[in-house]
């Protein structure tokens, strides 16, 4: 076992990591207790309440499952709990993986899984790879409110161009996420697989809303989002099946 | 929660930015203190390398510092108040959180801004998270060793693989469908982009394109409600 494998499967490594994350859980719940109460207070109804609260950790299941892998494949090399922690807080899978390797070629390694990666690198990682997420949550603390305020006064005194900022933005969002999985199969044919996830998943959530509003059944209207990405990553592995 | 702030939407919101920086500034604190707790045990055995610790700091800042100013000015505005605090602290916002919240603000019909889209967006932020937290936990545990071998083998990779696309095309499609006149030239402009310069090169400056394009965008979009070729603001 490498030497550094000790401190990361420790149990002192367990205990703080441990801490960090069911504070975090807890604080997820706290918001969670006072946005339900404060959505009782301006008269929501429970219902809806509920079923955001199902349907958002309904789908949040299968997104969770690739993160899922990037886990088990950096705690492979950086033991079980650093990666647990970074995954459940903060991080992304798409973080984690590179920020530990760009920390790794630091010390002149080509990876975190180099044959050379010590206890010394390893705290080192620690530090550099905590360091550095905390960019975003010291941006919200220091700029949210500000933010916040001025999105609110844009949207009173001038509601359209606040909608079309709102709206619009998203739009614009949505379509360049998309571009990639569009246009990568050009350069890289097996990657028509993205865009048939894309277009089958899309197709599908159009399909959901249009049976929704034909039976009038809510739960179709529901089901459009994590129903098509299902059907999307079905679309994806049937394209496959011919090439 | 105090008897004030059940009155009026302004203290709410007041009160749920003062809660959001004391939990963020404390669970900075708690992440700064896995590595100081690691240290403190550890590095009398250990020789911290300090030159190269701060080496792999500045260029993770080089790489992620615009990252960070980028993602939090395009996301917070869909995640509400409350979402924005959870979600910087969470993680996985582009392929969690913002789909959370945005899915929910529509399956109920609210409107973004709102006390009711405020409600809507941290209930499913926070139930997202939770859901993550419980799986990774599990995952930790024994589900990951279990699961990924599954997962990844040559059955089931394709799909799973895949899960991003199909994610960003079921939420995007109903809005690119409602907004054709806005969404048709934004989607050709993203793919042209991406033609034109090749993927490699947009993945290196993915966040720079990014700002880039979602500012164009605007601009554009407010252009063409100017000049009369979009009447309507845009449709949930």
């Amino acid at each position: 076992m490498k030497d550094y494998l000790s401190i990361a499967n420790s149990p002192t490594m367990f205990l703080v990591c441990g801490i960090v994350i069911l504070y975090v859980l807890c604080q997820s719940i706290f918001f969670m207790y006072r946005a339900y109460k404060r959505g009782k207070e301006i008269g929501m109804s429970a219902k809806v309440m509920k079923s955001t609260i199902t349907g958002s950790a309904l789908f949040s299941i299968v997104p969770s499952i690739p993160i899922l892998i990037i886990l088990v494949m950096l705690m492979s090399v950086l033991g079980n709990y650093f990666p647990w922690l970074r995954l459940s807080v903060i991080g992304s899978s798409s973080y984690e993986n590179v920020a530990a390797n760009i920390a790794a070629r630091s010390f002149g390694l080509l990876s975190y899984t180099d044959s050379g990666y010590n206890s010394s690198i390893f705290i080192s990682t620690m530090w550099a790879m905590s360091i550095c997420i905390l960019y975003e949550p010291l941006l919200v603390i220091f700029g949210q409110k500000s933010l916040d305020k001025g999105m609110t006064k844009l949207r009173k005194n001038k509601p359209v161009i606040y909608n079309l900022l709102i709206d619009g933005v998203f739009i614009a969002m949505m379509g360049w996420f998309c571009a990639p999985y569009m246009t990568y199969w050009t350069e890289k044919p097996e990657q028509i697989l993205s865009l048939a996830a894309l277009i089958t998943a899309g197709i599908a959530a159009l399909l959901f809303n249009w049976l929704a509003k034909k039976t009038g059944k809510h739960f179709l209207m529901e089901m459009s989002f994590p129903g098509g990405m299902l059907i999307g990553m079905l679309g994806s592995y049937i394209v496959n099946l011919f090439l | 929660m105090n008897k004030k702030e059940n009155t009026t939407p302004d203290t709410y919101t007041n009160t749920t930015h003062k809660i959001g920086k004391i939990t963020n500034t404390i669970a900075i604190l708690l992440l700064l203190m896995v590595p100081a707790v690691i240290t403190l045990v550890y590095g009398k055995d250990v020789k911290i390398q300090f030159s190269n610790t701060i080496s792999a700091i500045i260029t993770l800042t080089a790489i992620y510092g615009v990252v960070s100013l980028v993602e939090v000015v395009s996301f917070s505005p869909f995640l509400g108040s409350a979402g924005t605090y959870l979600s910087f602290i969470t993680g996985n916002i582009m392929n969690m959180k913002l789909p959370a919240a945005t899915n929910a603000l529509r399956v109920n019909n609210i409107e973004r801004g709102t006390d009711e889209g405020e409600v809507i967006t941290t209930l499913a932020i926070g139930a997202s998270s939770i859901v993550t937290t419980v799986i990774l936990f599990l995952g930790m545990l024994f589900l990951g060793q279990l699961l990924v071998p599954i997962i990844t083998g040559p059955a089931l990779a394709p799909a799973f693989n895949n899960v991003t696309p199909a994610l960003t095309g079921a939420l995007a499609m109903p809005y690119f469908m409602k907004n054709k006149k806005l969404s048709i030239p934004t989607v050709f402009a993203g793919c042209l982009l991406y033609l034109l310069l090749g993927y490699s090169f947009m993945s290196a400056h993915y966040s720079y394109f990014m700002l880039g394009f979602i500012v164009i965008s605007f601009l554009c979009y407010l252009l063409l409600y100017k000049v009369g070729y979009v009447k309507e603001e845009p449709k949930r």
